[in-house]
């Protein structure tokens, strides 16, 4: 079975603001502390960053060889007017650019914007498309804005003449951000403007769950993800939540993914796509047109053709582009 | 790393008790894979190490360290131990 993962991230702190790790080690010395556990927030800090010094992919690379991952999208969110950040958007735009041609075949990128940036972020995001042929919009609303904001319908109309789906953030996230924008909801004045641009709700088939399931039945262009699933503190017993999921009737519109690096240190890739894939809990009752749909065809469904891999050229090998 | 290791084994034994309040059904040892057996989701894992890192006074190398086959607390200090 071809498994893409269609959420990942540079598990780098080239692209990852200190102050978004700081936010999640907050959370996890507040749980911590509640047991009487918990270490110094400055240092459970210096151990995320720790885990976040894969600059060139080659850890992730490894790791989807031993999950049997083929390809995966990475996310290039732009948190730039909410947190310091240590590169601009152009040079991760770069970088990401470089990454791709170092592992030829193996990833697509969404890259980031803010509407707030103006008529240049807007020429900087279509500069990025038009050099490295990214594959996807990236947004993250709860920096602060509505994903049905005006300010990006003129992304969108350049995500529609592309053919280039839209991922959006929905749900909780680091505590420093903006929790209203992110609820799933937000997305239906544009999903409804611009029925030829696939957006994908990341995270939606763990919170909002209800909401999200019935976007994903009722407006053809709204899919799912999952992204987190494996991580994510309030479903301690996941794979029973995904089986929940996958019986809802919308697999047409779910995408798999892991929001790589989360869940790093406890197993990798490796184990929690092993448990998706071959336990016996979230394939039960899932036939198997469905869980093709769910673990690679919905996603490819949603990319532009350009970005799909050529017939013949293998899982892992495409275009690159 | 100054700290007996085996004392230091036996906080971290405790630490995981502690988390699981004794409810776990998973005997804890040295050798128990924290992460395959359920005792310890990532949150916890991440509370283990740097809990690790206060008691021997040590910095855990996470570039290096490899999870895959388990996690266990004797495969942690061992790590720091290098």
């Amino acid at each position: 079975m071809i498994v893409y993962d269609g959420h990942c991230h540079v598990a780098s702190t080239r692209f990852i603001p200190r102050q978004f790790l700081a936010d999640v080690a907050g959370n996890v010395h507040a749980r911590l502390s509640a047991h009487g556990a918990g270490p110094d927030p400055g240092r459970l800090t210096d151990g995320y960053a720790a885990q976040h010094d894969d600059h060139l992919a080659d850890g992730l690379v490894a790791e989807m060889d031993r999950a049997g991952v083929a390809r995966a999208v990475l996310m290039v969110p732009d948190f730039g007017l909410r947190m310091d950040c240590p590169l601009p958007m152009a040079e991760m735009a770069r970088l990401h650019h470089e990454i791709r041609l170092r592992h030829p075949g193996r990833f697509w990128v969404y890259i980031g914007a803010d509407p707030r940036r103006g008529p240049e972020g807007l020429a900087e995001f279509e500069r990025s498309l038009d050099a490295y042929g990214f594959d996807g919009l990236k947004l993250y609303p709860p920096c602060g804005y509505s994903p049905s904001d005006r300010a990006l319908y003129p992304y969108y109309e350049v995500c529609a003449a592309r053919e280039l789906p839209v991922f959006v953030h929905t749900g909780p996230t680091a505590r420093s951000l903006d929790y209203d924008p992110a609820h799933p909801l937000r997305i239906d004045a544009a999903a409804r403007d611009f029925p030829s641009v696939d957006f994908v709700l990341g995270h939606a088939g763990l919170t909002h769950v209800e909401t999200a399931g019935y976007l994903a039945a009722h407006r053809p262009n709204v899919y799912l993800d999952i992204g987190g699933f494996a991580s994510t503190p309030t479903l301690p017993r996941w794979p029973e939540h995904l089986n929940r999921l996958f019986r809802l009737g919308v697999n047409h519109k779910i995408i798999f993914g892991t929001d790589w690096p989360l869940n790093r240190l406890a197993d990798g890739l490796r184990r929690s796509v092993a448990e998706v894939v071959e336990g016996p809990t979230v394939f039960a009752g899932v036939g198997r047109r469905d869980r093709e749909l769910l673990l690679h065809e919905n996603l490819l469904r949603v990319l532009a053709p350009a970005s799909r891999p050529a017939a013949g050229a293998g899982a892992g090998a495409g275009s690159g582009g | 790393m100054g700290k007996d290791t085996a004392e230091l084994e036996n906080e971290l034994v405790d630490w995981v008790r502690k988390w699981n309040e004794q409810e776990a059904d998973a005997v804890v040892t040295p050798e128990t894979d924290l992460s395959g057996t359920g005792l310890l989701d990532s949150m916890a894992l991440v509370g283990l190490v740097s809990y690790l890192e206060e008691r021997a006074d040590v910095s855990f190398d996470f570039a290096t360290f490899d999870p895959h086959g388990g996690v266990t607390i004797r495969g942690l200090i061992g790590h720091c131990a290098g």
